[in-house]
């Protein structure tokens, strides 16, 4: 799949110029996509995915003299790095809405348990259900961290195996780590069943796991 | 104890793979295609004259600050100017006086004697952004001042009780405290929130 969006990182030397049309350029190309990547991430409401949209753009372009453009992968650095940045702070609005959500749920079953009458009783979601919805576990993961148990070494080892995928696999595993697309969903971006997109993300756990212990 | 059933070492099992691929890369994947796929249907999506018109006003006041074009005064007062207020009525919402705002405009303000909280009501009076605004009041903090404390009072004193009265208004709207800087900083943050939040509540 090669990409049908015009990059922006070829807008770098205008933008540094002050030119108004590079600007206007950035923005046409780009705002929409950070909305959807900031949405996608877990920013429900869209004025939040818009302002998270706005401060990457903000971030990143005040940074931009600094940007170093070398190493960082794409044909679209500039974009990758506004993306980015709307990632993460849609990651971390996120992680504070599980964490509200998580404290209301707490707050509800001390009410349950005390049989205090509620209006709304809540619920959260079981972070364990392995049915198809947008809400997966794995963002759950995402927004919640918990990187401490990996090591370095194994690190290493990851990076090493995805380079080494088709770019069909990779896409296949990135996607479903990232947790943002049901696997319905990105069986549809792959030309892949739902079932056969679970499956073949298990068939590169276990080749992953056999390519550990062979080394 | 019983043992994990199969299915249960599989789901960990593949959690774990999912976590490492996660932690190696922690800010996301670097592949064209993968931003493809998450930022599809974007084209579809419908964006307001006001939302695109936003994000040029930050893009450009970003690339202004990459090129070190402002300052806290020039900012603030473009900001005054584009909202079409006056000089008078800013300082009425912020509880400061002219005379106040135009040092502060005109860069000649001991930023520290400012109440934090007033400042902070001028910046979102005029539509400040908050990144923008407090980048350059720590700039303007650190940054030595030509004219410390107060400006030279030029005029006959034909009228010593307005005088003082002046003196009066501006002691009540200075602090008198030696704030580290970073303090200040803070309580300039901390203003400028609740300050956002009961604009947006009003």
């Amino acid at each position: 799949m090669v990409s049908q969006v015009e990059p922006v990182t070829s807008l770098v030397p205008d933008l540094l110029a002050g030119k108004d049309s590079a600007v206007d350029e950035l923005v046409n190309r780009s705002l929409r996509r950070l909305i959807v990547a900031a949405m996608r991430y877990g920013a429900a409401l869209r004025e939040d995915a818009e302002e998270i949209a706005w401060d990457a753009i903000y971030n990143t372009l005040r940074n931009v003299s600094n940007l170093s453009f070398k190493g960082v992968g794409g044909k679209d650095p500039l974009f990758n790095y506004m993306v980015k940045s709307a990632r993460h702070a849609a990651i971390d609005l996120h992680r504070l809405k599980v964490k509200e959500q998580d404290a209301l749920a707490e707050l509800g079953a001390t009410l349950a348990a005390a049989r205090v009458p509620t209006v709304a009783r809540f619920q959260s979601r079981d972070p364990e259900d392995d049915s198809d919805t947008t809400e997966t576990g794995e963002l759950r993961a995402l927004s919640q961290g918990g990187s401490d148990e990996v090591m370095s070494g194994e690190v290493s080892q990851m990076s090493d195996f995805l380079s080494a995928l088709t770019e069909g696999d990779r896409l296949l595993v990135q996607l479903h780590a990232e947790g943002v697309m049901t696997s319905g969903e990105i069986g549809r971006e792959v030309g892949l069943s739902d079932a056969a997109v679970r499956q073949r993300v298990k068939r590169l756990r276990d080749r992953f796991r056999k390519e550990r212990q062979d080394v | 104890m019983s043992d994990l059933s199969e299915s249960d070492r599989d789901r960990e099992s593949l959690r774990q793979f999912l976590q490492l691929v996660r932690a190696s890369q922690p800010d996301g994947p670097d592949d064209d295609q993968f931003w493809d796929v998450i930022t599809k249907g974007a084209e579809d999506i419908d964006v307001s004259e006001e939302t695109l018109e936003e994000a040029r006003r930050r893009a450009r006041l970003a690339l202004a600050l990459a090129r070190h074009e402002l300052t806290l005064g020039k900012y603030l007062s473009s900001l005054r100017e584009a909202a079409e207020l006056s000089r008078d009525a800013a300082a009425k919402v912020a509880r400061l006086s002219p005379d106040v705002v135009a040092e502060i405009e005109s860069d000649k303000s001991r930023l520290l004697s400012v109440e934090a909280r007033r400042l902070a009501s001028l910046a979102v009076a005029v539509g400040a952004v908050k990144a923008a605004f407090m980048e350059l009041a720590g700039q303007a903090i650190g940054r030595p001042t030509s004219q410390a404390g107060l400006p030279r009072l030029t005029r006959i004193d034909r009228d010593a009780t307005l005088l003082e009265s002046e003196r009066a208004v501006r002691k009540s709207q200075t602090t008198r405290s030696d704030s580290q800087p970073e303090i200040y900083l803070s309580e300039l943050s901390s203003a400028f929130d609740d300050e956002t939040e009961r604009t947006r509540q009003a």
